[in-house]
């Protein structure tokens, strides 16, 4: 249903120039909760996390995306829930 | 043209050996290659055969030496050591000593360590006191540069270039003119101090109008007025860091020692870098984890004071101060803090951050 596959979401990250202990420090400062190893698994799709956990990686990734000039490419759970 | 130690074909190598009180000194001149070696070895044959406890090589008027050289220096000390004697290297250049280095002689051969130059006596002892904070080590580096254009003869200007957020930048100049220079560099993405920077080797223009390297910076730096470059490379631990960066208005101003005295500026601001322990591209992790904790606090703190004020859930609360950073652009960690210092009252979401207005 997930039009976002989280094979999508390592992708997003390496567009954002991010490595994976970048990517968990902005998740962590974001008030993130998962450990960072758990993290990378979800990321790269090995693990499934809930959509509350999983909209702060994306804002985390997102905020990245600001930084560069871009408007939160990634897209957050409620987002593919209108869409879906 | 690149900057390589005597490319002529006849080497000039001359040497002494005589006896100085109760040790023999051998005072070396010129270099030491396939060409002149054999001379070099009779020399320490000679030195050798006076039977004294010490020998003493002065280097101070060498050039180079190649790996043979090196090996009959070894050598000649295993024999003295052999009888109970020594051999010991004085006077060796910065840029010698730095073979010495290399080649992990100095130990064995006790090559005395380069003198600084009087302009940097004093200046390490003060520097190493200092904390390794950014502003204090700009200073530090401002310093350097003064004392680098006060030194080296020729010199009308003397930048460093460092990497700052990622990219290299001048993070102390002696005058505009440098500054400009410098940036001609970035915008164009050539030149010498960049390729230094990157390569972490000398690289040096002795003659603008005959240089072909860099042909988008050099038009640019004739038109400031500039005709030779020295960029000298920062290194730590044996990497390129940054870049030391002379500039004069004389063609050929930098083609007698200037290059060693700037090797001694560049190794001095190396140090600096170095024992300031200010990671120049990216933030140390401790840095990044403290960050990390402080807007962690932040959130936390807005969070519950939405939770409060709307009546909601933790991870509502969590989802509205999102949303309002989304909608804003503004970072969650600033709109954090601007709620929890009072500031946001009225453009705050309200009530009901579960239905999002984007």
């Amino acid at each position: 249903m997930s039009e976002l596959t989280d094979a999508a979401l390592d992708q997003a990250r390496r567009d954002a120039g991010l490595s994976m202990s970048d990517l968990f420090v902005r998740y962590f400062g974001l008030g993130g909760m998962t450990p960072a190893l758990e993290m990378e698994a979800v990321v790269h799709g090995a693990l499934t996390a809930s959509s509350e956990d999983r909209d702060r990686m994306v804002h985390a990734l997102n905020e990245r995306f600001t930084e560069m000039g871009r408007n939160h490419p990634v897209p957050y759970s409620e987002d593919e829930e209108k869409t879906g | 043209m690149i900057d390589l130690p005597m490319t002529s074909h006849a080497v000039h190598f001359s040497g002494t050996v005589r006896l100085d009180g109760d040790r023999v000194l051998v005072t070396l001149a010129g270099g030491i290659d396939i060409s002149t070696v054999s001379q070099f070895s009779d020399l320490m044959d000679q030195a050798v055969a006076f039977g004294a406890r010490r020998v003493t090589v002065d280097v101070a008027g060498i050039d180079f030496l190649d790996a043979q050289a090196f090996h009959i220096l070894v050598i000649t000390s295993e024999r003295l050591r052999m009888t109970g004697a020594n051999l010991d290297v004085r006077a060796a250049t910065p840029r010698l000593y730095r073979l010495f280095q290399i080649t992990n002689l100095v130990e064995a051969l006790g090559v005395e360590q380069p003198r600084p130059h009087p302009a940097l006596v004093g200046m390490v002892a003060a520097l190493s006191t200092i904390p390794a904070t950014r502003d204090v080590l700009d200073a530090a580096l401002k310093l350097v540069v003064t004392m680098a254009q006060a030194v080296v003869s020729g010199a009308d200007g003397v930048s460093i270039t460092l990497p700052r957020q990622g990219q290299l930048g001048t993070v102390a100049a002696s005058n505009d003119v440098v500054l400009e220079m410098d940036h001609d560099q970035y915008d164009t993405g050539e030149g010498p101090c960049l390729d230094a920077a990157t390569v972490g080797e000398r690289f040096f223009i002795d003659e603008l109008s005959a240089e072909d390297r860099w042909p988008a910076f050099v038009p640019r730096a004739q038109a400031r007025g500039i005709q030779s470059i020295l960029s000298t490379p920062l290194l730590t631990a044996g990497t390129p860091i940054g870049a030391l960066n002379v500039y004069s208005r004389t063609a050929g101003a930098f083609a007698g020692h200037e290059k060693e005295w700037t090797d001694q500026f560049a190794a001095e601001a190396s140090r600096v870098v170095a024992a300031a322990h200010v990671s120049e591209s990216v933030p140390p992790l401790q840095e990044q984890v403290n960050q990390a904790l402080l807007s962690r606090e932040s959130i936390a703190l807005a969070q519950g004071m939405v939770m409060q004020r709307d009546g909601v859930a933790a991870d509502a609360a969590h989802r509205t101060l999102r949303n309002h950073s989304r909608r804003t652009g503004t970072p969650l960690r600033l709109v954090a803090e601007e709620l929890v210092a009072g500031h946001r009252h009225a453009t705050t979401p309200a009530s009901g951050g579960s239905s999002p207005r984007v």
